[in-house]
């Protein structure tokens, strides 16, 4: 009871203060396009047998990098679903641009970090350069919208410590060009490991976060045609010093307003902003005030909870902005993962537009802009 | 909003040009190093290119206003709506910023490096009559909010006021759209009181400097009071030159405003004629439309209903003190623009905004008077 309360004022005080529109928004926002994770369920099967806890959490259980199918599948789904001005559903897909390039660290026998651009990654996976190539497609039609999530989801520095040290299971998951990403207080103490790419523990290490947002936006616009206007941090960890060096890069909105700021010695700590907030260089801010993540548990009720999501978000006026992970629509690993997700998306979607048939949707970027022009 | 209003069967057209005297981005080197602090300044058109005008903006303006001839054989004219104070940066800083200190733009204009000519190309520009001032305002900031922001340390206002500037682009204030801008914009009863002195002594000294008292006036940002109308009709300004709508102040709620709707030749309380701008030639602000194309339907469709074609055109269009390409490739625009109208109108007269006023009040033209 006590805790039902809890979650009721909570739900509603993320929503409350700050910017609000009239209009019915929804923004799913998806983190993690272009990264690594297990390769394939080959792999994975070896992993697991050599008594890597890859069931432990939903990311190592099913993320892999997405493959054609994964992205036609959704496109094809996103393309049948039109909101009340004939636009198309579409996803942000917050996108790293690099992943470590294993063969070149190494050779270096792991003294070098190096990486390679998502195209190449592409290129090494069986449906080669073509996932690039739909991607792309997905862009051109609407249906995706790339935004910029880092240069790599991990911290090279942090990781090569680990491949350095030598930790079994990470030398192995390094063979098979696999990215763990398992708390493991033996390998990294930090919170959520090298996987927290702007997260530090001294200051030097801070200061080398400006090459690598620098090179991640310059990377971006080659890769995609177009600059990022926004940002999300890997796990959501970053520190304000990051503000000056993405709007130089044009970077103008922070997606996730609930920010986890290092302390500077590995851990974090929790800063809250309001919708619209706006900091020193005027980049503006928002909330996820919602959750999809179907992946986390297949028996939950994630149409409700969504339901639920928008209930508070459109009551104070703010647009339902909902977090869902890449891994949710991926199948490399198990594809009954991706049709379970993609099958409650329709459902979500579709209750949604019946209780509120004025919804429109929207990427990261355009509802930026919309706050960017209305703010006051 | 060409419909109701004064009516005459003549051809009249306004250039009304804003913000003449005041400084903006301070140059290419203050641009570079505020970017290289991560403030966005080379993504909005009024803080990458406005400035305070140099010797060739005006030359090269007069010469194009010069390359065409109304039914009475005059050039086009620009009234130039002058902004007659800077903030003494220098003085404000040894006061820590707890005491405002300004200076006639005529001193401002001796600190700029290619700008020892302007005051003399004014008078010459007034004399062959392509050139016209009129009063726009004291200085066109928002002193109260800009002091209490430079006390309050906020960052980006203290790197723009170490280059000489107190605005930077808009973006970077999302929640202040005019970004200090709005010089009679009201907090509370106290600004409204003081900013009615700051805009009177703005108007002596637009006498002082130019020996003739300026007869209209433009609000900074199009936010006035009808108190400051009051105040600048007891010193015999009988024009308001605006947009359809004026936003006056709602005093203690903050950039908050009552609408107030015009039309040109319409008065106030005071007597005072509004003047209502119907045509636009921005390219600088807004670069994907076809300026000379959009102006010359505008000034039909204003001569259609018989009314004067009141064109807005902001100084800014015409600066290439930090940008030589962007005054070189709208006068070009702005040429072709005269040439069209004197080619599709040739019993057009070209008139200055108080001169309009003038014309619909049957007072005896300043302008004229001046010049002969």
């Amino acid at each position: 009871m006590i805790e039902a309360v809890k979650n009721e004022l909570i739900a509603n005080y993320v929503n409350i203060r700050g910017w609000k529109t009239k209009r019915k928004i929804l923004v799913i926002e998806s983190d993690d396009w272009g990264a690594i994770k297990t390769p394939s369920r080959q792999i994975w099967d070896i992993l697991l047998k050599a008594g890597i806890s890859l069931e432990s959490n939903y990311f190592s259980q099913y993320d892999c990098l997405e493959s054609k199918k994964d992205l036609e599948d959704l496109f094809n789904l996103l393309n049948s679903l039109k909101d009340k001005n004939g636009k198309s559903l579409i996803i942000t897909a917050n996108a790293l641009v690099a992943n470590p390039d294993f063969a070149a660290i190494k050779e270096s026998e792991f003294t070098t970090y190096k990486y390679e651009l998502i195209n190449d990654t592409y290129s090494r996976y069986p449906d080669g350069i073509s996932t690039f190539e739909t991607l792309k497609q997905g862009i051109h039609d609407h249906l995706v919208l790339p935004q910029f999530h880092g240069r790599e989801h991990i911290n090279p520095r942090e990781w090569m410590k680990v491949l350095k040290a030598g930790d079994r299971n990470e030398i192995l998951a390094f063979e098979h060009k696999t990215i763990l990403g398992l708390d493991n207080p033996a390998v990294s103490t930090r919170y959520l490991n090298y996987t927290s790419a702007f997260n530090y523990d001294n200051l030097e290490e801070a200061k080398s976060f400006e090459s690598i947002i620098e090179e991640g936006l310059l990377h971006f616009k080659n890769l995609f045609g177009f600059a990022s206007k926004s940002f999300v941090a890997p796990c959501g960890i970053r520190s304000d010093d990051l503000d000056i060096w993405l709007s130089k890069n044009g970077v103008r909105y922070h997606q996730v307003a609930r920010q986890f700021v290092p302390d500077g010695r590995g851990g974090i700590y929790a800063k809250n902003r309001w919708w619209g907030a706006s900091n020193e260089f005027g980049q503006l801010y928002w909330r996820r005030n919602g959750t999809f993540e179907p992946s986390r548990n297949w028996n939950f009720d994630w149409v409700g909870s969504v339901l639920n999501n928008a209930k508070y978000a459109f009551r104070w006026g703010k647009p339902l902005v909902l977090n869902s992970h890449r891994v949710n629509y991926v199948g490399g690993i198990n594809p009954q993962n991706r049709e379970n997700t993609l099958r409650l998306l329709i459902q979500v979607v579709k209750k949604l537009q019946q209780q509120y048939p004025d919804l429109e949707f929207m990427s990261s970027s355009q509802l930026g802009d919309y706050m960017a022009d209305t703010i006051s | 909003m060409n419909i109701p209003g004064w009516r005459s069967p003549r051809k009249l057209i306004v250039f009304e040009s804003d913000d003449w005297g005041t400084v903006r981005s301070n140059s290419l080197t203050a641009l570079q190093k505020l970017s290289e602090k991560g403030y966005p300044v080379f993504d909005g058109a009024y803080c990458k290119y406005d400035a305070l005008e140099c010797n060739d903006d005006l030359e090269q303006l007069f010469e194009v206003l010069h390359s065409v001839k109304d039914k009475n054989g005059n050039p086009a004219v620009i009234t130039a709506n002058n902004i007659v104070a800077n903030p003494d940066f220098e003085k404000i800083k040894a006061a820590d910023y707890q005491q405002y200190y300004f200076e006639p733009f005529i001193d401002t204009l001796k600190k700029y490096p290619a700008h020892d000519r302007v005051f003399d190309l004014y008078q010459q520009g007034i004399t062959t009559g392509v050139f016209w001032p009129q009063y726009h305002g004291r200085e066109h900031v928002n002193i109260s909010r800009w002091l209490k922001a430079l006390q309050n340390k906020k960052p980006y206002m203290l790197n723009a006021f170490e280059y000489g500037m107190f605005s930077l682009h808009v973006p970077m204030t999302p929640h202040y759209y005019n970004a200090y801008m709005d010089a009679l914009d009201c907090d509370s009863e106290a600004d409204l009181v003081s900013t009615i002195k700051i805009v009177s002594d703005g108007l002596a000294m637009f006498e002082k400097i130019w020996g003739f008292p300026s007869r209209s006036f433009i609000a900074p940002c199009y936010i006035w009071h009808q108190q400051h109308e009051q105040a600048l009709s007891a010193m015999g300004v009988n024009y308001i030159q605006g947009l359809p709508i004026q936003h006056q102040p709602i005093i203690s709620e903050g950039t908050k405003y009552h609408k107030k709707y015009h039309f040109t030749g319409t008065s106030n309380f005071k007597g005072q004629r509004y003047l209502v701008r119907n045509a636009f030639f921005e390219p600088t602000p807004y670069p994907n439309v076809d300026w000379v194309d959009n102006c010359l339907y505008r000034i039909q469709t204003a001569f259609r209903w018989g009314k004067p074609a009141i064109v807005s055109t902001h100084r800014v269009n015409f600066i290439g003190y930090l940008y030589p390409e962007n005054r070189e490739k709208n006068l070009h625009q702005f040429k072709l623009l005269l040439q069209a109208i004197v080619k599709k109108w040739p019993d057009v007269a070209f008139v200055s905004s108080d001169e309009l006023g003038d014309l619909i009040t049957g007072r005896e033209c300043l302008r004229q008077t001046i010049r002969q």
